[in-house]
């Protein structure tokens, strides 16, 4: 038995091998084009400028599964694909874009229709082209004075989704909800700071689930160079995020490096004390 | 039974003593400076000390000479050619840290920027290496020129061991970087948690800062974390197969890197990696490697394992 079928094997013409190998390799290509790209988060790092101007009602996403970014803009004609790793820019047919709940977006298979020239990198910006017209990804100046929680957000959404992530100790939180104090907390951070992302979020879910109670949080952003910030003086903040704490109109304390690691309880000791 | 020589009195037993401290703690500092000679030689060229010869050729210098006095210092050697060169290494120790000191006061440094005389095995302020140094290494110099002793038995067997101790030291110096000695080199190793990977201290101007503040999602789940340049040719070279191994599935990878944000775009752009790139502060990565890459595994917050260079993720 084992003999008939080597030899038939062997007896095979070349053909007869070659054309399932190539149809198994083309089936493969199509599968891989043809899978769904995920993930792609909104990112505040970019803001795209078209002959100068920026384009008003961007959004920017990012996947990492994808390792491409995501274009959406209503001056768009279409949706824009970049893969830096491949260098292409292409048009994305907006019926393949899937959103989520959670307001990230999936592509859904085969979702490019139009191929773009090569995108460039210029210095920090990222230049490319949609139907003949230059476009510049350009990082996103910091977000700067103060701003509500929803204004950080739309400026730096990653603040937001970090936000979600963290979850403060509930007896404190009762606890802070419960004192009679009356607590400033002016928290001074900036968009373009890594430690900032990683932190603030964490205090503006705090903020805002104590919503309500006698602790008022105001959120101050400071440029890169900040030394020259009347606020910033005014407070001596020597580095971001930093947060200045006031019981009764007098400062008690700052919420500075590893008080970050758990805000609400730095803060219950700060005022508590 | 022989009696002792009549120079043998309580001056020369402090004497004695003192040397045998000073010889302990220069050994104790040649140890740290030689797991680590790159991460010295380093120093040494912030430093400006880099002089006719290279920091690296400087670093190793040092570090025998550091084991040399410190050998024959134990083994009561206290003629004055050991003394004498002795005490220029201890001038030179002190110089340095009172210029770290001097130019922390005047802001011109960060404080984490000096290592002081122990490599990355301590963390010290300017202050505190300033201090420490003064008193670990000055009384014992000074007792050590006391009562010197006018014949020493076995001093050529003596003398010998300092040779050996010497050659050895040069030999393990000079090698070290390819030796496995990194978790015995650093504050990275297995057992270690992430809250305790820290630089920085709190005062008034500074704040302390540690890995699990800036990357908190390291506390919960396994994640390997990379240290390295964007520049880092070794990274460069595994890109391709470290992001397969993140797209794969499996821990979630880090590179942890010191370079600004301007690189971290650039790096973005050319590699699209499928894992996030963190900015850490260089002091608060310098102590965690002799060089760069270095990886390791951390699970729920505690460092499981580490690897000297890119991570085997299969």
């Amino acid at each position: 038995m084992h003999s008939s079928i080597d030899n038939s094997f062997r007896r095979a013409p070349l053909a007869a091998w070659i054309l399932p190998l190539a149809l198994l390799a083309a089936t493969a290509l199509l599968a891989q084009s043809g899978e769904r790209m995920n993930g792609f988060l909104r990112t505040g790092d970019y803001l795209i400028e078209q002959e100068g101007s920026p384009l008003e009602g961007v959004k920017v996403y990012r996947s990492q599964a994808a390792q491409a970014v995501l274009i959406v803009a209503p001056e768009l004609e279409a949706p824009v694909l970049i893969r830096p790793r491949l260098r292409t820019v292409e048009r994305v047919s907006l019926l393949k874009l899937s959103e989520n709940q959670d307001g990230s977006i999936d592509l859904l298979p085969n979702p490019t229709y139009g191929a773009e020239p090569p995108f460039q990198v210029d210095g920090s910006d990222v230049v490319f082209q949609v139907g003949g017209v230059e476009m510049r990804l350009k990082p996103k100046p910091a977000l700067v004075g103060f701003h509500q929680p929803e204004s950080i957000y739309e400026h730096s959404p990653e603040y937001q989704q970090r936000a979600g992530y963290y979850q403060p100790e509930d007896a404190v939180v009762d606890e802070l909800m419960a004192q009679s104090k009356s607590v400033r907390v002016q928290i001074f951070f900036g968009t373009w700071c890594p430690a900032c992302g990683q932190t603030v979020p964490g205090i503006l879910k705090l903020a805002e689930q104590t919503r309500g109670s006698k602790i008022e949080f105001a959120f101050y952003g400071l440029a890169r160079e900040f030394s020259g910030d009347a606020e910033a003086k005014r407070y001596g903040i020597k580095s971001v995020p930093t947060g200045v704490v006031f019981v009764d109109g007098k400062e008690v304390g700052r919420l500075a490096g590893n008080d970050w690691r758990r805000p609400e309880k730095a803060l219950q000791d700060l005022i508590g004390s | 039974m022989t009696t002792p020589p009549r120079d043998r009195d309580w001056r020369f037993w402090l004497g004695t003593a003192g040397a045998f401290v000073l010889g302990a703690v220069l050994l104790f500092a040649g140890w740290a400076k030689a797991l680590d000679p790159v991460g010295f030689a380093e120093l040494i060229e912030s430093e400006g000390l880099d002089i006719v010869l290279s920091a690296w050729v400087w670093s190793v210098v040092m570090i025998v000479a550091e084991f040399a006095a410190g050998v024959a210092l134990i083994l009561g050697l206290r003629r004055l050619w050991i003394l004498l060169p002795t005490a220029l290494l201890v001038i030179v120790f002190v110089f340095l840290n009172v210029r770290a000191y001097w130019r922390f006061a005047q802001g011109i440094v960060d404080e984490e920027a000096t290592c002081g005389c122990f490599g990355n095995l301590l963390s010290r302020t300017p202050a505190e290496a300033f201090w420490q140094d003064l008193w670990m290494l000055v009384p014992g110099l000074l007792l050590a020129f006391l009562a010197r002793p006018r014949v020493i038995p076995y001093e050529r067997l003596r003398l010998g061991i300092v040779a050996i101790v010497s050659v050895a030291a040069a030999l393990f110096a000079w090698n070290a970087p390819e030796l496995p000695l990194d978790d015995l080199a650093t504050r990275l190793k297995p057992g270690v948690e992430i809250a305790d990977l820290c630089a920085g201290r709190d005062t008034e101007e500074t704040v302390r800062v540690c890995l699990d503040v800036l990357v908190p999602q390291l506390q919960v789940g396994r994640h390997v974390v990379i240290i390295a340049s964007l520049d880092n040719e070794e990274l460069r070279a595994g890109m391709d197969e470290l992001s397969a191994a993140a797209l794969a599935g499996g821990p979630a990878l880090w590179l942890a890197t010191d370079a600004p944000e301007e690189e971290r775009q650039a790096f973005y752009w050319e590699w699209a990696p499928p894992f996030e790139v963190q900015e850490v502060p260089l002091a608060l990565l310098r102590p965690l490697y002799r060089r760069q890459p270095r990886s390791f595994l951390v699970e729920s917050g505690v460092v499981a394992r580490t690897w000297s260079g890119l991570p085997s993720l299969e």
